[in-house]
C-alpha cells in the first residue's frame, strides 16, 4: 500500500483506513477489480491490530466502495452511483456551508472562495487525468 | 453472549494492608488486542500476576478461556506469558531454555519455535545470563509463541527496547493476533504503541478500573478544542464532559467528553467568535482522564468557586 497510517491522529485508524481508500478510489489510483490486501497482509504491514483493518473493510463494503467474494478476496467493486441523489447532494452542500464558516472566519470572501472552488475542481481533473 | 478470554469478577487483593487491587471486573474478548494501561503502582503487574495464578486475589475470581481457577492448569498451556522480568536459568543455554520449554508444555511446536529463532537471530548455543536485554526479551516471547497460545499475556514487554526492536516485537504480535486469532493482553507505559495496535483498553488508577473502552470509542468521544469565546469563563468552565481546562490570554483550550455534535452544540451556547479543533492523541486523553480522576484538575461546585485557581 501507499500510504501510512497516524496513530497519534484523533481520527479512529479504521476511519483513516476507509478514507486513505475512499481517496484512493476517487483519484483513480486504485481501480474497479484491484484486488486488497488481506486484513493479515495489511494488519501486519501497517503493524496495526487485524480487527482494526477489518472494521474498515466493513464499513467499505457497506458503503460499496469494495466487494469481498469468498476466499477470493476483496476487490475494488466499481459500483459507485455514477449520478447524484437527493440525498448525496445534501451532504455535499452542508459540507460546503462548513467551508463557508470557515472561509469567513479565516477571511476568504467570496470571490477569492469561488476561484478556489474552481481552481481545485480544475487540479482534481488534471489529477485524474494523468493518473 | 460475546466469547471472553479473560474475565475476572470483583478482584481485589493487598500487601500488608496496602490495596493493590480494588474490585477489579475486567472483559476481554477472544481475539481482541487488549491494552492495560496506568501509572507506576497501579496494579498492572498485580492483576497479571493473578491472572498466571502466581498470586491469588484476595477476593474475586477468574476465568481464562472459558475456565475458572480450578481447572487452570490445564488452561494455562494454552497461554503465553512474557513477564516484566523474564524468568530464565541463567547458566542455561538458549537451546536448552527451549527443551525445557518443550519439556513443560504440550503445545509446544518446533516448527515455530525453529521459524522464530532466524527470525529473532537467537544465538542458540549462547547461554542466557550473556544475553542482552533485548535478546531475553526476544527469547522470552519466542517461548510464550512456541507455544501455539490462545492467549499471550505480556506485561510491559516493550519496556526498555530500542525503537527498531519494538516495531519488530509489535509486529510479531500483530502477526500471531491476525493469523492465528490469539487473544493479546498487554500492560504498557507507550501509549503511542497501544495506539497503533490495541482495539480495547483498560485504564487502572490506585487499584481501581478507571475504564474498560474501544480505542475507537476514546477517540471519537473525547475532544480537544480551542476557541475565544463572548461568554465568560463561568460558562465555559459550566460546559458539560469538562476532562480539562487551560486558559492562554483570551484563548480557552478545554479537553471535553461527549459525542462531537453535542460538544458543538454546547459550545455555540458560549458565542465563540474564534473556534479550532485540536488534535488529541491517547495520550493526551489519558492524561486528562487521570487527572480528572485523581481529582488534579479543577472541579466545579454549582456555584461556579474554584475558577480563580483555574485560571492561574
Amino acid at each position: 500500500m501507499w500510504f501510512d497510517i497516524e496513530p497519534g491522529s484523533s481520527i479512529p485508524i479504521y476511519l483513516q483506513l476507509v478514507n486513505k481508500i475512499r481517496e484512493a478510489v476517487a483519484r483513480g489510483i486504485l481501480e474497479p477489480g484491484d484486488r486488497m490486501p488481506t486484513v493479515r497482509a495489511l494488519a501486519s504491514q501497517l503493524t496495526t491490530n487485524p480487527n482494526t483493518v477489518a472494521k474498515a473493510y466493513q464499513r467499505l463494503e457497506q458503503e460499496g466502495v469494495i466487494i469481498t467474494l469468498g476466499s477470493k478476496g476483496s476487490f475494488i467493486s466499481g459500483n459507485w452511483p455514477g449520478h447524484s441523489d437527493e440525498q448525496g447532494r445534501r451532504v455535499i452542500a452542508d459540507l460546503l456551508d462548513k467551508l463557508l464558516v470557515e472561509a469567513f472566519h479565516r477571511g476568504v470572501n467570496e470571490e477569492e472562495f469561488r476561484e478556489l472552488v474552481e481552481e481545485r475542481l480544475q487540479n482534481w481533473e488534471k489529477e485524474r487525468g494523468s493518473g | 453472549m460475546q466469547n471472553l478470554s479473560i474475565k475476572t469478577c470483583e478482584i481485589s487483593k493487598s500487601f500488608e494492608g496496602l490495596t493493590a487491587l480494588d474490585n477489579i471486573s475486567l472483559q476481554v474478548p477472544a481475539g481482541s488486542v487488549f491494552g492495560l494501561i496506568g501509572p507506576n503502582g497501579a496494579g498492572k503487574t498485580t492483576l497479571m500476576k493473578i491472572l498466571m495464578d502466581i498470586i491469588r486475589p484476595d477476593r474475586g475470581w477468574v476465568e481464562l478461556l472459558g475456565q475458572s481457577n480450578r481447572q487452570r492448569s490445564r488452561i494455562k498451556e494454552k497461554v503465553g506469558y512474557v513477564p516484566d522480568v523474564p524468568g530464565m536459568y541463567a547458566n542455561f543455554k538458549c537451546e536448552e531454555m527451549f527443551r525445557l520449554g518443550s519439556k513443560l508444555n504440550h503445545h509446544w511446536d518446533w516448527e515455530r519455535c525453529q521459524e522464530l529463532s532466524k527470525i529473532f537471530e537467537v544465538p542458540k548455543n549462547s547461554r542466557i545470563h550473556t544475553l542482552s536485554r533485548g535478546m531475553k526479551v526476544r527469547i522470552s516471547l519466542l517461548m510464550a509463541l512456541s507455544i501455539r497460545p490462545q492467549l499471550l499475556l505480556l506485561d510491559e514487554p516493550t519496556a526498555g527496547l530500542d525503537p527498531i526492536f519494538r516495531r519488530e516485537f509489535l509486529q510479531i504480535v500483530m502477526d500471531e493476533a491476525a493469523g492465528s486469532g490469539t487473544t493479546v493482553f498487554y500492560s504498557t507505559h507507550n501509549l503511542s504503541d497501544l495506539e497503533r495496535t490495541a482495539d480495547t483498553i483498560a485504564c487502572l488508577n490506585q487499584g481501581r478500573l478507571l475504564f474498560q473502552r474501544s480505542l475507537d470509542e476514546i477517540k471519537e468521544s473525547i475532544h480537544r478544542v480551542q476557541f475565544v469565546a463572548e461568554e465568560d469563563q463561568r460558562t465555559v468552565l459550566n460546559l458539560p464532559g469538562i476532562l480539562d481546562y487551560q486558559k492562554s490570554g483570551r484563548i480557552h483550550i478545554i479537553t471535553v467528553e461527549g459525542r462531537w455534535a453535542e460538544v458543538e452544540a454546547a459550545l455555540d451556547r458560549c458565542r465563540p467568535i474564534y473556534r479550532e479543533r485540536l488534535n488529541l492523541s491517547l495520550e493526551d486523553a489519558f492524561i486528562s482522564l487521570i487527572k480528572k480522576d485523581t481529582g488534579d484538575t479543577l472541579t466545579l461546585d454549582a456555584h461556579g468557586e474554584g475558577i480563580e485557581e483555574a485560571a492561574q
